[in-house]
């Protein structure tokens, strides 16, 4: 069975899996007690391995069969949940995630065994129960039942199995009994299939299917053990009944996993010699393979025991599976060899059957829309006009509703990156020794999955800050009057057409002096400017690469690990960082982000005879300024626009385009923000709000700044897009 | 006419596979339950020929469902789906009337196996 076409869900869902079994063991080491949390982990290691079973990952599958056993110990009450094992299913869990990660990478899962962790899981349970599941016989007594050696010396002399067993005077007075009533009194023995898995549950139903067409009046060994496994392959059973043989054997070997039924009148010792074994099966087993098997057998044994001890499937059990690996794997290295990239699988998204209804609910009232226009041109002249209008009109409302509906189905609420916030903040306070506590807020909030995706790395680049060097130890805290533990929120939002995550502490704050000293030190400013440098224009200085990666900083301010990298990869998702701090009081750093990349609502405007589109988002209000209000102030032209002033940006010199640089009387100002900044952008004329489609200039136009990608214009004109970030 | 089955499994990726297994090799599937609770219901809703339960689920687990299924239905087939370690619990569900058991990591012909000859 080819299993790669499964790979894609398969890793879907373990990350999801795994996802919950950290925030269950974070509940977990809160509240060691919860049996409902128990449970879930328990369920969610359960069904980590089965999935990781059927598409023929061993050793994800083994570790996780390992967790699973300690869980099921503490469930039952035997073990108590202390802290090494939570430290233990910490490690465990990066551990799955490694193994996913190679999986994705290589649809491979690697060949680390992590057989530490297995042994630091399996020092976990407690000594006498070993490895045994509740209930569950998998460690089977040796020696086995005595008469179980004996039988196997009968079957190679060729005589009935059945006849090995002994009853009663009373019990053959029952078949006795029985005979003259009409019933007949069997033997049947019972050959279970070597790769069967489940023996006792196997022959349990084996048991129960014979038990009701007749009535079991023997067995060898006992019906109990047949139900603890304490046998090899084959029982032996005494049924009296009133079918006919053939229709017993055919009932007990319609049963799946069976593979030889034999059966034979059931006579007492004396009259046994005339009567031959009648063997209806069609495939019996040969006498020399079998009685060759059984003496290996006996030799595998221990081994075997072990590895069902530890569960890990035998390699006689995982036989089946062996084989259906094998295609996988060669279609894994066929992949491996064709695809250059990180992800083999494809980017998947799940989406809620709602949205998907919508969805196609948009596309049946397109369809309606352009049949109706399709009518109209084939109708009468003067009706068609106002029909073809009407329809336009109807028509932007549904691509209005589509686009709308699109988005919504490509977004994820930024819960997918949060969530393992708190496992690394735990791990954090751990390592560091300070106490600190994490608090989420607005985690439903939805962004495009591809923002989602990337938003990972800055914002734990962030939260690491603030755990490391934001917050103070527990005795400065102490001292300080303040709670010792601290606190850091992450907190997101949706304003307007963006989003706002802001991640904050209580801890000390940026000290600006530090940074001011250690800028001149190292040259990045000379001491002149570091005098007229505001507060704001120093805390930017950390997120310069040259300053971010001086490891002394880092021990002087406290800050600058990586913030580049944040501030770069924010840039890249057309977003921005902020950071505002008071001193001994805390830090805050926000993040804005649009909520979509792919399709915005803009503001045309002309320049110098060429169209722009400046998004809507960042436009504050659009003014119509006398040339009189126009001030200098340090060699840069502002207006006092309602008691604040802004920069004036002559676009067309910006832009480099024949711009009307003849000075008019009025002119038309854009005025856009960021953040709590604002510019003013000199245009020529305004043209009007429009829908537009992003795409991207390539790679070749990368250097053009102030431009943050083109789109096509109804009657096929190219427009660029302006990034008023850049201009401010 | 096709037989009808019902996949209860409360790994989508699990389901998703017993659904080709089982479309590939002409059974209809009638439907899909994530839960014990779920699967009561849709059992109820499709009435199908056979169900899939598997032992471990949230909300309520394979066995019960089972026991609330034979409660509706007492010829109700039923095939469980177990994992290594769960003897006592399938012995538990043969005990409750399931008719047969599969056990994980699956192999499309035992899952075949397995429904066919409950089927037959």
């Amino acid at each position: 069975m080819d299993v790669s076409q499964y790979l894609d869900m398969f890793l879907d869902e373990t990350k999801e899996h795994l996802q919950n079994l950290s925030d269950q063991i974070m509940r977990l080491e809160e509240n060691p007690e919860d049996a409902d949390t128990i449970n879930e982990i328990f369920r969610a290691a359960h069904t980590l391995k089965g999935m990781a079973g059927t598409m023929g990952f061993t050793r994800m599958q083994t570790l996780t069969h390992d967790m699973e056993n300690v869980f099921s110990e503490v469930r039952s009450g035997k073990l108590k949940v202390q802290s090494q094992i939570i430290d233990v299913f910490f490690n465990c869990l990066d551990a799955l995630d490694d193994y996913v990660q190679n999986i994705q990478n290589t649809s491979d899962e690697g060949t680390d065994d992590h057989e530490d962790l297995i042994k630091r899981l399996n020092d976990c349970l407690p000594k006498e129960g070993q490895a045994v599941m509740p209930g569950t016989p998998y460690k089977k007594e040796q020696p086995a039942q005595p008469s179980v050696p004996e039988v196997k010396q009968e079957e190679s002399q060729e005589t009935n199995k059945w006849d090995e067993i002994e009853l009663d005077e009373a019990i053959w007075a029952a078949i006795d009994e029985a005979r003259a009533d009409g019933d007949e009194c069997y033997g049947l023995n019972i050959v279970i299939q070597e790769k069967c898995l489940l023996k006792a549950a196997r022959a349990f139903l084996v048991l129960r299917t014979v038990g009701e067409k007749g009535e079991i009046i023997a067995s060898s060994p006992s019906t109990q053990d047949i139900e603890d496994e304490k046998f090899d392959r084959d029982f032996t059973l005494i049924v009296i009944s009133n079918l006919s043989l053939e229709e017993m054997i055919k009932a007990a070997s319609n049963i799946s996993e069976i593979e030889k039924v034999t059966g034979g009148v059931f006579l007492r010792p004396g009259e046994r010699s005339a009567s031959k074994a009648s063997k209806p099966e069609a495939e019996p087993i040969k006498e020399e393979q079998s009685s060759k098997e059984q003496p290996a057998k006996g030799q595998e044994q221990p081994a075997k025991e072990e590895a069902l001890q530890r569960s890990i499937p035998s390699a006689e059990a995982m036989e089946g599976t062996a084989t259906t690996q094998a295609p996988s794997e060669a279609d894994a290295k066929e992949k491996k060899s064709v695809s250059t990239g990180k992800h083999l699988g494809n980017k998947t998204i799940r989406v809620d059957i709602e949205k998907l209804d919508e969805l196609m609910n948009l596309v049946s009232e397109l369809i309606i829309a352009k049949n109706s226009i399709v009518a109209a041109t084939q109708s009468g002249q003067m009706a068609a006009k106002s029909i073809v209008k009407d329809n336009i009109e109807y028509l932007e409302r549904v691509t209005t509703n589509l686009h709308e509906a699109v988005m919504k189905a490509r977004m994820v609420p930024i819960e997918t990156v949060t969530n393992k916030f708190p496992r690394m903040i735990r791990d954090i306070a751990k390592k560091l020794d300070k106490k600190m506590e994490l608090y989420i807020s607005g985690e439903d909030t939805e962004l495009d999955r591809t923002v989602v995706d990337e938003l990972g790395d800055p914002l734990m680049h962030l939260l690491r800050n603030c755990a490391d060097h934001g917050l103070e130890t527990e005795e400065v805290r102490m001292k300080r009057g303040k709670n010792p533990v601290g606190s850091i929120f992450l907190n997101a939002s949706q304003v307007g057409n963006s989003v706002v995550i802001e991640v904050r502490d209580d801890g000390n704050g940026i000290d600006v002096d530090a940074i001011r000293r250690k800028a001149v030190e190292r040259g990045t400013i000379t001491q002149e400017q570091s005098e007229t440098m505001s507060e704001k224009e120093l805390i930017d200085l950390l997120f310069l690469p040259s300053f971010s990666t001086a490891k002394q900083v880092t021990d002087v301010s406290g800050r600058g690990v990586g913030l580049d990298v944040v501030k770069s990869k924010i840039e890249s998702l057309s977003g921005e960082v902020e950071v505002k701090s008071k001193l001994g009081e805390g830090s805050s750093w926000t993040i804005r982000l649009p909520m979509t990349l792919a399709i915005i609502q803009t503001l045309m405007v002309g320049v110098g005879g060429e169209k722009y589109a400046i998004p809507l988002g960042s436009i504050q209000s659009i003014e119509t300024v006398h040339f009189g209000e126009i001030k200098t102030v340090q060699n840069k032209q502002v207006i006092n626009l309602r008691g604040v002033v802004l920069p004036l940006v002559r676009l067309y010199e910006v832009l480099e385009v024949e711009g009307n640089r003849i000075q008019e009387e009025e002119m038309t100002v854009v005025v856009v923000k960021k953040g709590d900044r604002y510019a003013g952008l000199m245009i020529d004329e305004l043209i009007g709000q429009l829908e537009i489609v992003i795409k991207p200039l390539g790679k070749y136009s990368k250097q053009c700044k102030f431009i943050s990608g083109a789109t096509i214009l109804g009657d096929g004109e190219v427009a660029l897009i302006l990034d008023a970030n850049a201009l401010i | 006419m096709a037989k009808s089955v019902l996949i209860c499994d409360d790994a989508a990726f699990m389901r998703m596979m017993i659904r080709d297994i089982l479309t590939k090799n002409g059974y209809v599937v009638a439907g899909e339950a994530e839960n014990g609770i779920k699967a009561i219901e849709k059992y109820q809703e499709t009435n199908p020929d056979l169900v899939l339960m598997d032992i471990t689920m949230p909300e309520m687990d394979g066995i019960q469902a089972l026991k609330e299924i034979k409660k509706l239905n007492e010829n109700a087939l039923v095939v469980m789906c177990s994992a290594m370690g769960q003897q006592a619990m399938v012995i538990e569900s043969i005990q409750a009337g399931a008719k047969d058991f599969i056990v994980k990591p699956f192999q499309a012909d035992r899952v075949i196996e397995a429904v066919r000859k409950v089927l037959e």
